[in-house]
């Protein structure tokens, strides 16, 4: 196998987590598919520079946190918190993501698929319309003939809801270890 | 009827801040800084996790999943343009292989493969074609409006006399800010905001010119004849005149990040004065952001003249990257009192 073909697979091994990392900094997708292809493009001329004896996903993030910053200063204010503490406090969580069971992230993120069904179904029904299909809470409000207000509140509460479960399975983990 | 389909009272109503939240990730409101510095480090610590637990439900829908597809797919064609002919010259010319579409593969086999993926890389991107790409990348940033100010220290021949310091704020290719404090104390700028040029003595009218035939005479009244007072023009010239060689990668403090390093040295036959009177470097050399490019630091090697009173070695390091106003490059925000005079022969 050449080089490339190696590097290839470190990409699709590491797309969807990059991805991730990208998309809780940045709301614009746009400017997320941007930073994935220079992150990993950057990632491919400097891999001289890293070190194999550790994880190639925290050297991907660390390019991808620089372009982020970059990137952050061209722009006013943004509905994402993305300065350099909470890149690092990303980059943290995603690498205790990669500690969870599984060899994908799909697989990994099975604990987050157990938290949403442990949800009540109306909290569900209400993420199954913001994230499965990409509606906007006025668009889910007439979906589920609900007010507006109702549809905002049940997606703070089951974000806030699911965060609460998922640090506990990560914080189980740290027990286990 | 469930709870939160009534006003929220109880203990399940959320937090003010889960609130902030939804607002930033459902509605796209923009968070101001006043409104983001004002946070507690806890708060701020919280609105992060919930916009990773967003993005983590986001990753799960099948409109994401066709998007890393596509991302995926748009590096594999960025690589296959770039790899194809740094592999010619590797391989002596034989057509690098199709590219291979692999399956996922265990871990083990994928360290063992990142071992020969180290090893090629060394032996891939060794080589001026680096430097070159070094270069270039450098350029590119310099290009970018971004303010930068480097801090520049000139050394005369021998070293004996003190070094002196002035500072250059740099914008994209077409605006700059040299400052210089004169020996009385006056401050001595020269300037451009990408129409005209001025330079504005401690006393006296601004100097204005349309072109920068007068640089290298306003910038001796400085006593700081430096050869260009824009990074990216520096960075063209050495990309054209110059041999460049990759130096390995140094850190410029203790506890520095490593930056990459690269030396250039005048290619281009005898060294001679532009047509303004300024001699080029005999040699430069940069050390760059090795992700973004921008040039952390520049150290210009000049020829000895032989009255030895010229600047011999010129070190421009950055130091500070923030965003200014347009007014920033104007002569009349230094001097809103002073009259213009046109340089003569304008």
């Amino acid at each position: 196998m050449d080089a490339k073909g190696v590097f290839e697979i470190l990409v699709r091994e590491h797309a969807g987590m990059l991805r991730v990392y990208l998309r809780s900094a940045v709301h614009d997708a746009t400017a997320v598919d941007d930073l994935f292809q220079e992150t990993m493009l950057t990632a491919w001329r400097l891999i001289d520079r890293f070190d194999s004896s550790r994880p190639f996903g925290p050297w991907l993030r660390g390019i991808a946190g620089k372009l982020v910053l970059a990137w952050r200063r061209q722009h006013a204010a943004l509905p994402r918190l993305c300065d350099a503490a909470a890149l690092e406090q990303l980059d943290v969580r995603l690498s205790d993501v990669q500690r969870l069971p599984g060899d994908t992230l799909d697989e990994k993120l099975d604990a987050l698929r157990r938290c949403v069904a442990a949800l009540p179904d109306h909290y569900q029904a209400t993420l199954d319309g913001r994230f499965r299909e990409h509606l906007s809470p006025p668009e889910i409000a007439s979906r589920l003939q609900l007010n507006l207000e109702t549809v905002k509140k049940r997606l703070q509460r089951a974000r806030a809801l699911l965060l609460d479960c998922m640090l506990g399975k990560l914080a189980a983990l740290e027990g286990d270890a | 009827m469930n709870a939160d389909d009534s006003p929220v009272t109880n203990d399940d109503a959320p937090r003010p801040l889960d609130e902030l939240a939804g607002g930033m990730l459902d509605e796209h409101a923009a968070i101001e800084a006043s409104a983001a510095t004002s946070l507690s480090i806890e708060d701020r610590r919280r609105l992060v996790d919930l916009q990773w637990i967003d993005a983590l439900m986001t990753h799960g829908s099948p409109a994401e999943a066709a998007a890393v597809e596509r991302s995926v797919a748009s590096v594999l064609a960025g690589l296959e343009e770039r790899v194809k002919p740094e592999a010619a010259v590797v391989r002596g010319g034989r057509v690098a292989r199709r590219r291979r579409w692999l399956p996922a593969i265990s871990l083990s086999s994928l360290a063992a493969a990142a071992i020969v993926l180290i090893a090629l890389g060394v032996w891939w991107q060794r080589g001026s074609q680096q430097a070159m790409a070094m270069v270039e990348r450098s350029y590119e940033a310099a290009l970018a409006p971004r303010d930068r100010t480097y801090e520049v220290t000139v050394e005369r021949t021998g070293g004996a006399m003190r070094p002196m310091k002035s500072t250059l704020t740099v914008r994209g290719g077409d605006k700059f800010l040299f400052e210089k404090r004169g020996p009385l104390g006056g401050m001595y700028r020269l300037g451009t905001d990408g129409q005209g040029y001025w330079f504005i003595p401690p006393a006296g009218s601004i100097v204005r010119a349309e072109t920068d035939a007068f640089l290298p005479a306003w910038m001796r009244r400085t006593s700081t004849d430096l050869p260009h007072l824009q990074v990216s023009t520096l960075l063209a010239r050495m990309r054209d005149y110059y041999q460049l060689k990759r130096l390995p990668d140094e850190s410029l403090t203790a506890d520095g990040p490593q930056l990459s390093h690269l030396r250039a040295v005048w290619s281009a036959g005898r060294l001679r004065p532009s047509k303004h009177g300024r001699m080029p470097p005999e040699e430069v050399e940069l050390w760059a952001d090795p992700v973004t490019g921008v040039v952390e630091q520049l150290v210009l090697t000049l020829p000895i003249d032989a009255g030895r009173q010229r600047a011999h070695t010129v070190t421009l390091r950055l130091v500070e990257e923030k965003m200014l106003g347009d007014e920033a490059y104007r002569a009349e925000t230094y001097a809103p009192k002073r009259e213009s005079v046109m340089a003569p022969g304008e």
